[in-house]
């Protein structure tokens, strides 16, 4: 447990005190995320079966709810390939969809640019997919007008119940998923607090150009710096900003100027420039609030799932404060009893390409249904190859669930069977929108806050009457 | 005819022995980079799901034994219904009952009912010339005297005096006596031949009767009965009510079985509603062996494990049977029939029974002449399943794998097996394919790569057996791979089209269809000669081959006039050169003329006969029109035929088989000119063959005489025209003109006015441009092809090293790039740097080990000179017997550095052996033995000497070597890190990233390693997760071994290479 304690000084020489919160990072989720040693002599097989194994029990009690009460009685069969033709059953293993328009290694191989940055299609979807489901024993091709109603991924943990065609295809009439897993109970509010947290992704810093105006807002309002001293009050409420990636733009290889250098090694060189400004942010908002900065896909670090933290050294002011913290993506955290669960947005990114939907809110909702943050990881979502343990699957419902670097702003409330209550974010990209999204730690809303030129709050707005 | 000759080539092997390693070219079913896009690798299981769910079948294809047998034949009644079918196979046999020969034809109706008919009363004979004052009179007392050659005088069945002239050479119509023999057994021929060339006495006759030449006493019996009966390979048959019988003495497993005899059946020509091909049921098969460690399967030692088949339907899109026999328990596989066993004989005698049910005309494979075949033969001999041996259609014919050789100068001495299955087609891919394709590598895997454009699963058959071992899940996963090696090759035929092409050869040229694939040329053009010869009463000698040292001069070549050239350059070609020349001049057996026979008719010379460039005489065709300029007009019409739907097909695939077809036509229709060539042959005659060739010579020269003459200044062109090379049949133009339309037009003139030269229909062809083109040497040229003056139809080279195999990948890849650099953007500049760089990444180890693989076929444990790849065999197995290539496989390696006395052949090492140990590679012996002389071709041409500079300049400065991690200098080496800044050393125990002075660079240095670290992290999850699909599991650990495939070192590289930056990048969490 850490406490922060900041203070702030106004304009008008008042300090107003910052609000403070307790925060923890759940050993046990995070150490998943956290990778020491990361060793590549090994395959992807390997992620497969801990996710089966994991969620199959659980999956075997929904789908016996679920099913158990039909008057045909279906039965489940452990092995995929032993369903008897003509009956009606169900069986769990893995999506897996085989689709042509999926990057393809051995397409790319004459360029080497394509090689390690291959042109994504919008959607994978196409007329001659194929969706089976697999387990140890073997795939199954599934058919039948219900498949159009599911959403389906490569890599999803689902029970289907269906019949064995004639021709030896599994068809489906209905497909059930484990559903939310189970959830920590909110602490019981003593009083109300009227705190925040903030979370913000996509500052893209650029190398070329100093802090945006936008930026620069941003910052001295989170230091409680800015404006008027409604601003600075509700500044102050806020506990702790959680920077959901991208805060950099995509590193550009300089170009050498030398000649002698031509046929050299190193004819690649980075600078560092965005880094710095970026520094210089970090700076100035965790003199006053404690900051979570995950990586997102531009962010210097590994870019395999689970992404590494940024390493600490980048920021060479920041990393002074102890309030500063880079942390992975996925990252979870617990802040004042609140389950905190997020990415940096690729998860949903690549389950967006699987479907013909344009609803991301709701995939975001589905991997929390699907217990499994990224199921698209390994087959289209770079992940490094975790073995033993898929530290993507959600043993522990968050509280609240976001997702960085989407288009907008977008939220939801969904519940479990059992009493879950998650909160659902997708928080926009700031270069684009403008805006950071804040989350009550009393009530679990979410509303947005518009950075441009002036503070815009949205009718939803932080409650400043305290 | 029992397909005796059944050939196999393998280049990939020379062992006589049965279950040598020249059968691993099967296991080794590898991949090649393809030129065409690779399609997205399917999941093979999910293919046979899909072809399960297709409705259309309408039923099922597990548990499907009661399907496996032909449609019910209906009733046949032979005195009101005629009978109608395509036969496909013929063969011969003697009735001992009658004491003649019977020809059993093989066929299959519409209905797909199968049918063997009995022809009898067809006798072989011969002729030879009748001796002076032999008369009818002594024909008794000739018969009684030939008759005392054979064993049983009562065989030898009629001698009688014909009307009759020797095809060879012209001697106007004269026709003279020739003595036709007629025997009963085809076999006795040789022993009358030989008494006749003794010399028999007759009484009353005065003289000794004796004849140096006999006439066709070398034709097979089936080719003569199928040439006097008009019957081509193929063809449909028909035998109209009241002409046939029910045979009273079922003798095969056919549905009818019918006699008649020779003269009573309809062969019906194969055109218009008979150019038909019956529903043949076709079947692939495809078995597994689990062998013993280090060793290849050995059917004395090994049991086979499983054997998939699949049968389809000629016409059909998808098979109807799919089914594998699997010893041990095999858990389920959809759409397919799983037929499980736990005593391999009786296995091996279900899949026989099933075979024989099922009662296939085709059989195809990959390899299975050579392998599969012999080992199941083999094995069941083995076992002592007694019943095993019978799969030919005749009831107790025992089926035996046997040993033969083929040669042919078209595709040189292979030794293969033939297999005994009488009445059923065998096209065995592998041959089909090496016969007709010129590929790295006939590995299925990489010929799937190439025409599928597929990589494909390999399992290493040392992990064959294990898998066996395992469980039923793990038997299951081999007989999905199983399943797909007997899919493949259904695939490939129906791609290549290759049964629908070969019907169609058998039918033009008249030979069956098992010739096509066992025999050379020669006996197609035996077969059309003789169908012509019999038309006009001509016989044909047997020339006793002696082998004659005299050669013949070949075509011509104009000197090439090296060089880069960057105007347009025509190119004619004269349209069949050979083939017009023959036709044109009426070359033939029969038009030849001797001075004699000048003399004798008093004959004059332009008006009635011709002199040769060679001094030869031939006729003019209005005296009297040549065989082969007839025989060649068909070909060259069915050519025509083929380019003319070729022109009309837009679809890409059926346009490259039309493009195979009209081929394969052409190489026939040039085989008839080798035919008179080959002194080793069934006739040759050099006066026609030297006659081609000269008059090919003075067409060149006469062509580039009247284009330099003509376009010329001098009269009133803006350029002199000059021919800068021609070769054969084609000379490239440069009319001097900088632009393509003009010079296309040009071109179009020239042709039509050099064609106005020459006869017809000899025809000088202006085909395209190239422009720009690059002249290297004789036959070495590329350019870019252009026959439209919008835009481009490709980059052509031909000559230069892109297929070469014992290259490895980066040649052809640097070659094909400098090419498309220099003639497509035309930027030689750049074509240059592109070379330099090249070189530079070679020589700091920056190219992809893949592309540094050279393959070799192991075809013997012992050569004389050590070798690289067998070398390295040896050091393998040392290592590791299990996984080290044995005979007959491909030997992947890469070339390692030495010491300088260390001999080439121990510098070879294993490409996976070297990524695991770091191992530095000989870049200088690829920048020198593999990429200079290629690159040098190339550049010469446009640098001169300055293409030297290519090879030595600063970019060849800079050396990486890469550290290795074993060997015995490793043991004394201490490591310690080095700044990543500035390369300084620093203090023992220090782990920091940078030095001291480096710090304050610390992030650029960072983000600098990073960069690469990410590009190999993007790398590694796609070459994995490419794996995972290609393999079709998601839970099963990659196994495949396939290492002609692309990717298979980059995926352990990237391995290797990640650890490695990952590590790196772990140094800067020091810096704090």
């Amino acid at each position: 447990m850490a406490n922060s304690s900041t203070s702030m000084a106004n304009a008008s020489g008042d300090t107003l005190q910052r609000k403070l919160s307790t925060f923890d990072k759940p050993a046990e989720i995070s150490k998943g995320y956290e990778i020491d040693h990361r060793s590549f002599n090994r395959q992807y097989a390997e992620m497969y079966y801990p996710r089966l194994v994991q969620l199959r029990p659980i999956l075997v009690e929904k789908a016996k709810e679920r099913w158990g009460y039909l008057p045909e009685k279906p039965v489940y069969v452990p092995k995929a390939l032993e369903v008897l033709a003509g009956e009606l059953c169900y069986i769990i293993g893995t999506i897996y969809m085989e689709m042509s328009t999926k990057p393809n290694v051995l397409r790319d191989l004459n360029e080497e640019s394509s090689l390690i940055d291959p042109s994504v299609p919008e959607k994978y979807r196409s007329e001659n997919d194929v969706i089976a489901l697999e387990d140890e024993s073997g795939r199954v091709e599934l058919t039948g007008q219900h498949l159009k109603k599911e959403h389906l991924v490569s890599g999803a943990v689902i029970a289907v119940l269906g019949k064995e065609t004639p021709s030896g295809a599994f068809e489906i009439f209905d497909a059930c998923l484990p559903g939310l897993s189970p959830q920590r109970p909110l602490k019981a509010q003593t009083k109300p607090g009227h705190k925040y947290v903030a979370i913000l992704s996509g500052l893209s810093i650029d190398s070329e150009a100093a802090l945006g105006l936008n930026t620069q807002l941003l910052s001295e309002f989170l230091s409680g710096e800015l404006g008027s001293v409604e601003n600075q009050q509700s500044s102050a409420c806020i506990t702790r900003l959680i920077i959901a990636g991208n805060s950099v733009g995509k590193a550009k290889a300089v170009e050498s100027g030398e000649k002698g250098q031509k046929y050299g090694y190193e004819a690649t060189r980075y600078n560092s420039s965005a880094i710095d400004i970026l520094d210089d942010f970090l700076d100035d908002v965790s003199s006053s609030l404690e900051i979570d900065l995950m990586p997102g896909p531009n962010d210097p670090t590994a870019v395999h799932l689970p992404q590494k933290p940024i390493h600490p050294f980048m920021f060479s002011k920041a990393k002074m404060h102890s309030t500063f913290n880079t942390v992975t993506n996925p990252y979870c955290c617990d802040i004042d009893g609140v389950n905190f669960l997020g990415t940096s947005g690729q998860n949903v990114d690549d389950i967006y390409r699987y479907s013909n939907d344009e609803n991301r809110l709701k995939m975001a909702e589905l991997t929390l249904f699907w217990q499994h943050i990224a199921p698209t990881a390994p087959d289209t979502l770079w992940c490094y190859p975790l073995a033993g343990e898929d530290s993507f699957l959600v043993k522990e419902c968050p509280h609240v669930y976001f997702i960085g670097n989407q288009p907008e702003f977008e939220t939801s409330d969904i519940q479990g069977h059992d009493g879950q209550k998650v909160r659902v974010i997708l928080v926009p990209s700031f270069q684009k929108t403008g805006q950071i999204v804040l989350v009550n730690l009393d009530t679990l809303e979410a509303s947005t806050l518009k950075i441009s030129g002036e503070i815009t709050h949205d009718k939803d707005g932080m409650d400043l009457s305290h | 005819m029992n397909p005796k000759d059944t050939n196999m080539d393998i280049d990939i092997s020379v062992s006589g022995s049965p279950f040598g390693p020249g059968s691993s070219a099967k296991r080794k079913k590898t991949g090649v980079n393809s030129r065409q896009e690779m399609r997205t690798p399917s999941s093979f299981e999910e293919e046979l799901e899909l072809l399960h769910s297709d409705k259309s079948l309408g039923l099922s294809t597990e548990n499907t034994s009661a399907m496996w047998g032909r449609p019910p034949a209906s009733p046949l009644n032979p005195n009101s219904q005629s009978l109608v079918f395509q036969q496909i196979e013929a063969d011969e046999y003697m009735d001992y009952k009658t004491k003649s020969p019977v020809v059993r034809l093989y066929g299959i109706t519409d209905a797909g009912n199968s049918v063997v008919c009995h022809i009898r009363n067809f006798l072989p004979y011969f002729y030879f010339p009748a001796p002076a004052g032999l008369k009818k009179s002594h024909l008794p007392e000739l018969k009684k005297a030939l008759a005392a050659a054979l064993f049983d005088p009562a065989m030898l069945h009629s001698v009688s005096i014909e009307v009759k002239q020797s095809i060879y050479g012209y001697s106007g119509d004269v026709k003279s006596d020739f003595v036709k023999v007629t025997l009963k057994d085809p076999r006795d021929i040789s022993k009358i031949k030989n008494k006749i060339e003794e010399g028999v006495e007759v009484s009353g006759l005065d003289i000794i009767c004796i004849a140096d030449t006999t006439y066709e006493s070398n034709l097979g019996y089936l080719l003569r009965f199928m040439i006097d009966c008009e019957m081509t390979g193929c063809n449909w048959i028909e035998l109209p009510a009241g002409k046939y019988s029910i045979s009273d003495n079922h003798t095969s497993h056919s549905q009818y079985e019918v006699d008649t005899t020779y003269d009573k059946f309809i062969s019906h020509a194969p055109e218009g509603e008979w150019s038909r091909v019956a529903p043949l049921r076709i079947l692939s098969f495809d078995i597994e062996c689990a062998g013993r460690k280090g060793i290849f399967p050995e059917p004395d030692h090994d049991p086979v494990i499983q054997i998939a088949s699949v049968v389809k339907v000629q016409g059909e899109t998808n098979p109807f049977i799919r089914n594998v026999f699997t010893l041990k328990k095999c858990a389920h596989i959809v759409g397919t029939d799983v037929l499980s066993f736990e005593d391999e004989g009786e296995m091996l005698q279900k899949w026989r029974d099933f075979f024989v049910e099922v009662d296939p005309d085709v059989i195809i494979g990959y390899n299975i002449i050579n392998f599969d075949f012999p080992y199941l033969l083999d094995r069941a001999r083995k076992l002592k399943v007694n019943k095993f041996p019978y799969f030919g259609r005749i009831s107790g014919t025992k089926t035996e794998a046997r040993d033969t050789t083929f040669s042919s100068k078209a595709y040189g001495t292979r030794e293969s097996k033939s297999i005994n299955l009488d009445g059923r087609l065998q096209l065995d891919m592998l041959q089909a394919i090496q016969r007709d394709y010129k590929l790295r590598s006939y590995t299925l895997n990489s010929v799937c790569a190439e025409f599928l454009g597929e990589q494909k699963e390999d399992v290493h058959h040392s992990i064959i057996t294990e898998l066996q071992n395992g469980t039923p899940e793990t038997r299951r996963r081999l007989a999905v791979y199983c399943l797909k090696d007997a899919f493949l090759p259904l695939r490939l035929m129906d791609k290549l089209m290759l049964l629908v092409n070969y019907t169609e050869m058998a039918r033009v040229t008249g030979v069956p269809f098992n010739y096509i694939l066992t025999r050379g040329q020669q006996i197609k053009v035996v077969s059309q000669l003789y169908r012509r010869a019999i038309k006009q009463d001509l016989v044909i000698p047997v020339i006793k081959t002696e082998t004659s040292d005299e050669p013949y001069e070949g075509a011509t070549v104009i000197e090439p006039e090296k060089g880069y050239y960057d105007v347009p350059i025509a190119t004619l070609d004269f349209t069949s050169l050979y083939p017009s020349i023959m036709q044109a001049h009426n070359l033939c057996y029969t038009t030849l003329l001797s001075v004699a026979t000048v003399r004798k008719f008093g004959l004059v010379k332009d008006v009635d006969y011709i002199v040769t460039p060679n001094n030869d005489l031939f006729v003019k065709a209005s005296r009297r029109s040549g065989l082969l300029p007839e025989i060649l007009t068909d070909l060259l019409a069915a050519r025509k035929r083929a380019k003319t739907d070729l022109k009309k097909e837009t679809d890409p695939f059926k346009r490259a088989v039309l493009d195979g077809r009209q081929l394969a036509l052409k190489i026939s229709a040039n085989s008839v000119y080798g035919f008179t060539g080959a002194t080793v042959g069934k006739l040759p005659c050099l006066q026609i063959s030297s006659s081609v060739t000269a008059y090919g010579r003075d067409m060149i020269h006469k062509t580039k005489e009247t284009v330099e003459d003509v376009f010329c200044v001098k009269n009133g062109y803006k350029h002199d025209a000059r021919v800068i090379y021609g070769d054969t049949d084609s000379v490239m133009i440069k009319f001097g003109c900088d632009n393509l339309k003009e010079a296309m037009d040009l071109g179009q003139k020239a042709a039509k006015l050099v064609t106005m030269e020459f006869e017809r229909p000899i025809n000088l062809d202006f085909e395209k441009v190239y422009f720009p083109y690059l002249l290297i040497s004789k036959k070495r040229y590329a350019g870019l092809y252009w026959t439209n003056p919008d835009k481009y139809d490709k980059l052509d080279a031909k000559g230069i090293e892109t297929v070469r195999r014992d290259n490895c990948r980066l040649v052809s890849s640097v070659i094909q790039k400098s090419l498309d650099k220099m003639l497509i953007e035309r930027d030689v500049q750049g074509a240059q740097e592109f070379v330099k760089h090249t070189i530079a990444d070679l020589l700091q180890n920056r190219i992809d080990l893949s592309q540094l693989v050279i393959t070799k076929a192991l075809s013997k444990t012992d050569y004389a000179n050590k070798q690289a790849h067998s070398e390295l065999a040896k050091r393998m197995k040392i290592r590791d017997p299990g996984s080290a290539p044995g005979l007959g496989d491909r030997v992947a390696y890469v070339m390692t550095k030495g010491t300088k006395k260390t001999p080439a052949y121990e510098r070879s090492e294993d490409p996976l052996y070297v990524l695991e140990n770091n191992i530095p590679v000989d870049t200088k012996y690829y920048l020198e033995n593999q990429l200079s002389k290629p690159l040098m071709r190339i550049f010469e041409p446009i640098l001169g000497d300055k293409a030297e500079t290519l090879l030595t300049g600063d970019h060849t400065r800079a050396v990486n070597v890469a550290t290795p991690t074993t060997g015995f200098m490793m043991k004394f080496v201490q490591k310690s890190a080095t700044c990543m800044g500035c390369k300084k050393v620093l203090p023992k125990d220090d782990k920091s990233a940078v030095c001291q002075d480096c710090k304050p660079k610390l992030k650029e240095l960072y983000l600098n390693q990073l960069g690469p670290l990410n590009d190999l992290e993007v790398k590694f999850s796609r070459l994995w997760t490419q794996c995972q699909r290609c393999q079709g599991s998601l839970y099963r650990e990659v196994l495949c071994t396939n290492n002609d495939c692309p990717i298979f070192y980059m995926r352990t590289k990237v391995q290797k290479d990640l650890d490695k930056a990952s590590a790196q990048i772990e140094r800067f969490s020091f810096e704090w």
